[in-house]
């Protein structure tokens, strides 16, 4: 864009009363990156959000798009983000199609630059078989379509979506994570927000964890492994023996924490990934006389990275 | 009508071919929720049964009326029965069904959270009241038009004349636009499930008074033709200022509904303090119609004076309970040389500049009779009265008016400070009403205690009871011309009010400085890139390409 990064936050810090939500967060999202925005309930992603989307005002801080700041320059900001919110309002008797016409409307798009923008983002976003139905009658699916086809009618640079995937069924989030694939590659910067984090993890570029308001950590997934404490999780099924197993294992690995559930064992090791060669290790592992059904190294998901950044502690 | 052929229109558009674009083109000069909301009127079951009835009953009553006097027709003036009738009966959706149309609609956006929505989009809040507003009006036209065969037909029966019959839809076309007006403002005080049915149910008494009136109006004025001939030449001129003070009032709650939709951080006060103005100004015009029709009573402008102090005290409360500290975005748009701080302090958002255009307003109110009964001020048999008498009155007033509106700020400040940072317009109202009555009611018992053994302290303490000071005042005003020095503007007790007003206003003055005259934000750094840029617009990426 204008030499700005499309979004970021800097030192941005929401009260509500005693209620840290936001609390002195920083981060910033290129354009054509997915930036994953995870934390428990209540750590403040909504509120981060609605502040980027000029609906709320920060305590102090700084919220950017495009260089244009959030809390100053509200109505130039609005021109250029698109958010959809964990919510979606309805209008009793409004069509899709009405529905969009208004928001294009609104926006201030007129005559044939609006029609085209409701066309295409009817066909874009796969509701123009829906497109006469009143919005009500709509589908949790159409809906979060719907909802997406609303913050996309002005062709804003940078996107922000607030669980969109939430209540979707599989079909439909395996759609949603194409669409929001295909909106970054069109060089939109994203911010997404999820609970379902196997969600994210194929899409997303970076994550952004933040517990109780504060920044845990943010980048690109592989510099926030590098920055954790580097394990690596071996599961395997054997067909007998499974102490003799664990035992085993515990002698040839630097081996942190077992679990054990009947014939399936799980350890984790204090080695990094790279260091641990696992062929050898099933290698010498059946050499030894043992009947392993099943061997693998674990990959550790966005998920295993929630869990060990985040305490879970909640506000 | 618009809305269908838009609705075809469009649905065409989506299958990949538009005919009509010229409705559709020309809908794009219409306010954006205007054209929603007539979609959604249309569309809505509420409407088409009105209409539908409202079809009925004007064909029923035309119908009736020729049935029952089928035979004399020619010679019969039913058609005055029938406009009253007809009235009557469109009391019914106008007075009733629109505001409350206008209520719903205002209070659903809050409820689906629709209204967030709204505002992430390029679209001001006054926009999509005024929007709402104007799409209730367009509702009220509609039923008015298919009621309309109805009316020529009554007046093509006789006995009443054309005048008449255009007043009852113009006059009850303008109480449903202020009912809808009311209806938005109580629309968008509804923040919970408790307040919504407190005040639906304020609101539908209000409207069943409302309907009331409406009733009593056209049965005395159009059954009974009970309007005296020479009305109009008579207070028209008053009628006219008291409509166009009505519909300012009207106009305020619409921005009062707006500013009420606004988050605190922007700017939501200048365009209300507008409107304020308008009101005033419509309150001065009925003040001067008055006091020219009435010349020698001189309690004319005194009462109106009276009933307009209460009013901008309750409007002060409301501008002195804003913010203290001006969000950052206000503070942006201040001017920076301090001369002009002060040139436009009444418009400057926030407490202070609200103390200030309430004072500086209620000071112009004041100086409007004294201008009218100057301008008026022939002399001759009769006029008993000069503008000199109102001054002393006018000038305690306001005396009173800025000391008690100035303690309620600083009160509010200090529960600001100490106990509850978020009071707002409720608390300054209730430090307001504990002030008053502190200053009238205690100081009146106190009086009664004190007044027959110490008459010194008694006047000492009818000297802080602003009502009683104005009873005083008014007796001594009335009951005779006066010269200004009778007047008791150099009055023993008028000195230490005013050594009340300037202790007020000292421990007013450093909040007041530094509300008028906070630092404005420096601008940001990407906007003035911004504005080199919109001079020339890069190429946009098309989105949607493939
Ligand atoms: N308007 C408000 N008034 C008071 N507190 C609020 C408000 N909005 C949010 N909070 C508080 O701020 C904190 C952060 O809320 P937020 O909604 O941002 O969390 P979140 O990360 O989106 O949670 P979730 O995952 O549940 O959606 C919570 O403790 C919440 O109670
Ligand atoms: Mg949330």
């Amino acid at each position: 864009m204008n030499g700005f990064p499309a979004l970021s936050v800097e030192n941005l810090t929401r009260h509500f009363g005693s209620t840290r939500a936001v609390d002195g967060v920083t981060f910033t999202v290129e354009s054509g990156r997915i930036a994953g925005f995870i934390g428990p309930n209540g750590a403040g992603k909504t509120t981060t959000m609605r502040i980027l989307a000029t609906l709320e005002v920060p305590t102090s801080g700084e919220a950017h798009i495009c260089g244009f700041s959030a809390v100053d320059d509200p109505e130039r900001v609005r021109q250029v983000v698109g958010f959809m919110p964990d919510h979606f309002g309805v209008y009793p008797y409004v069509a899709c199609w009405e529905y969009l016409d208004f928001f294009a409307r609104a926006y201030g798009l007129r005559g044939a630059e609006r029609r085209d923008a409701v066309e295409r983002t009817l066909a874009y976003t796969g509701i123009d078989s829906v497109a006469d139905k009143p919005t009500r009658a709509l589908s949790k699916g159409m809906r979060q379509r719907l909802s997406l086809g609303r913050a996309l009618i002005h062709d804003p640079s940078v996107l922000i979506l607030d669980e969109p995937a939430a209540g979707l069924d599989p079909r439909a989030r395996i759609e949603l994570r194409r669409l929001i694939r295909d909106l970054a590659d069109q060089g939109k910067a994203i911010l997404v927000s999820s609970h379902i984090l196997t969600e994210l993890s194929d899409i997303v570029d970076e994550v952004i964890v933040i517990e109780q308001g504060r920044l845990v950590a943010a980048g690109p997934m592989a510099d926030i492994r590098q920055q954790l404490d580097r394990s690596c999780t071996i599961e395997l099924v054997v067909a007998e023996n499974p102490e003799g197993a664990v035992a085993w294992l515990q002698e040839r690995l630097e081996v942190r924490h077992v679990e054990r559930n009947g014939m399936k064992i799980q350890v984790v090791c204090a080695e990094a990934e790279e260091e641990v060669d696992e062929a050898d290790v099933l290698v010498e592992l059946v050499g030894a006389g043992f009947r392993v059904r099943r061997f693998g190294v674990r990959q550790e998901t966005l998920e295993d990275l929630f869990l060990e950044l985040t305490e879970g502690k909640l506000q | 009508m618009t809305a269908n052929s838009t609705s075809t229109s469009a649905s065409s558009s989506q299958s990949g071919k538009l005919d009509s674009t010229r409705l559709d083109d020309w809908s794009d000069w219409l306010n954006p929720m205007l054209v929603k909301e007539m979609r959604q009127v249309a569309k809505s079951h509420v409407f088409q049964w009105t209409f539908l009835l409202v079809v009925v009953a004007s064909w029923f009553l035309g119908l009736g009326a020729i049935v029952v006097c089928y035979p004399a027709i020619r010679y019969q003036s039913f058609g005055r029965s029938l406009v009253a009738l007809l009235g009557c009966l469109m009391v019914i959706p106008l007075v009733f069904l629109v505001p409350g149309t206008m209520f719903r609609s205002m209070e659903l956006e809050r409820r689906e959270a629709t209204f967030e929505l709204l505002s992430l989009t390029t679209l001001s809040t006054r926009q999509i009241v005024r929007g709402k507003l104007l799409s209730i009006l367009a509702m009220a036209l509609v039923l008015w038009s298919v009621a309309a065969p109805g009316l020529v037909f009554a007046y093509l029966l006789g006995g009443i004349d054309i005048v008449e019959v255009v007043s009852v839809p113009v006059g009850l076309f303008f109480v449903c636009a202020v009912a809808s007006s009311v209806a938005a403002l109580a629309g968008s005080l509804a923040r919970n499930a408790v307040v919504v049915t407190i005040v639906a149910l304020a609101l539908i008494v209000g409207l069943f008074f409302a309907a009331m009136f409406c009733w009593a109006v056209i049965g005395e004025t159009i059954w009974d033709s009970r309007l005296p001939a020479g009305w109009w030449s008579d207070i028209g001129d008053f009628a006219i200022a008291l409509a166009v003070l009505i519909a300012s009032g009207a106009s305020l709650c619409v921005s009062l509904a707006a500013a009420r939709w606004m988050p605190p951080e922007v700017d939501r006060s200048s365009f209300v303090r507008t409107r304020l103005l308008w009101v005033a100004g419509a309150a001065m015009m009925v003040v001067a119609t008055l006091s020219y029709r009435f010349p020698n009573e001189i309690e004319v402008p005194l009462d109106l004076i009276v009933w307009f102090t209460c009013g901008w005290f309750v409007a002060g409360t409301l501008l002195v309970s804003e913010r203290t500290e001006l969000s950052r975005r206000i503070r942006r748009r201040l001017p920076a040389s301090p001369w002009r701080r002060i040139l436009v302090a009444w418009r400057i958002p926030g407490s202070a500049g609200g103390y200030v255009f309430t004072v500086a307003s209620m000071a112009a109110l004041s100086a409007t009779p004294l201008l009218v009964t100057w301008l008026h001020d022939k002399p001759g048999p009769g006029v008993v009265h000069s503008p000199a008498v109102l001054v002393g009155p006018l000038l305690i007033n306001w005396i009173y008016f800025s000391t008690y509106l100035g303690v309620v700020r600083l009160m509010l400040l200090f529960v600001r400070r100490r106990f509850f940072p978020q009071a707002g317009f409720l608390t300054a109202l209730l430090i307001a009403l504990v002030v008053l009555s502190a200053g009238t009611l205690i100081s009146g018992l106190l009086l009664i205690v004190v007044a027959p053994f110490q008459p010194t302290e008694a006047r000492l303490l009818s000297l802080l009871s602003w009502p009683a000071r104005w009873v005083e005042i008014y007796e001594a005003v009335s009951s005779g011309p006066f010269l200004l020095t009778s007047v008791p503007v150099f009055h023993d007790l008028t000195l230490p009010a005013t050594i009340a007003l300037a202790l007020v206003w000292i421990l007013n003055l450093p909040s007041l400085v530094r509300g008028l005259f906070a630092e404005t934000s420096p601008l940001p750094q990407a906007v003035a890139q911004a504005e080199e840029a919109e001079r020339a617009p890069p190429p946009t990426p098309d989105p949607f390409a493939d």
